[in-house]
């Protein structure tokens, strides 16, 4: 449901405790078991300090573009629940800068310390 | 409110879609009740008594939830599917340890952020007047 490179907020702050909603981008595509219902996602954060966030550079917007600087955590990985998480939508981010946080994120998960 | 006869025939009986869980819908409602009691199962009487909705509705919606592998009944007693809760639980934990990182997006960061967002939540002063 939703789109690779898309930039939904989540989780519903009244489905938890906890406070705000943040943004997450998108990025799995349709071959996910559950395509229509599921996503997985990265988190943004405000913070430039974190080692390994990137910066999301104005002309990766395609739309919605917060002004305030933004990053991702290519490490800090959810899958969402699209009608149990999401509450809204910020816009979305080309293609070759999901890419490249896709990329960022399978390395963490990739065990073959040779290649570092 | 009648609707055209095209539309009627159009309608497809097997209805395979998964159904709308809006919380103001009445599966919706039922869905998230179990969905936040997860460690429980109810009895249909101990749903109705929780859950805001028509008391004859229960019963049809539970049904419908379960062909849809929404939730489980054993016995008498409902609960969320174990599925739906694991991956509801994915992505609450996710935000939990991506909020203990950066403090979580503050008042200001959201409202800074939602006047350029395509479809923006719900501001967070309307939530908290629901609250009070």
């Amino acid at each position: 449901m939703a789109d690779r490179g898309a930039v939904v907020w989540a989780p519903d702050p009244f489905k938890t405790s906890s406070g705000n909603p943040r943004p997450w981008l998108v990025v799995s595509g349709d071959r996910l078991p559950y395509p229509d219902e599921e996503s997985i996602a990265v988190a943004f954060t405000t913070q430039s300090h974190h080692p390994g966030s990137f910066a999301v550079p104005s002309d990766a917007w395609l739309r919605g573009e917060p002004n305030q600087e933004s990053y991702v955590l290519p490490w800090t990985v959810a899958t969402l629940k699209d009608d149990v998480h999401i509450v809204g939508k910020q816009g979305s981010v080309t293609d070759a800068f999901t890419e490249r946080v896709a990329t960022a994120t399978t390395v963490y998960l990739d065990d073959d310390v040779s290649e570092s | 409110m009648p609707i055209p006869k095209d539309e009627f025939q159009s309608i497809d009986e097997s209805d395979s879609s998964r159904p709308d869980l809006a919380p103001d819908t009445t599966q919706g409602a039922v869905f998230h009740f179990l969905l936040e009691h997860a460690d429980q199962a109810f009895r249909q009487r101990e749903i109705v008594d929780a859950v805001d909705v028509p008391e004859g509705s229960v019963g049809p919606t539970l049904k419908r939830l379960e062909e849809h592998g929404l939730v489980e009944h054993r016995d008498r007693f409902w609960a969320v599917a174990d599925a739906e809760h694991a991956v509801a639980s994915a992505g609450f934990h996710s935000a939990a340890t991506a909020d203990d990182v950066d403090g979580g997006f503050s008042d200001e960061d959201v409202e800074t952020w939602m006047e350029t967002a395509v479809d923006p939540v719900e501001s967070g002063s309307e939530h908290d007047a629901e609250r009070s």
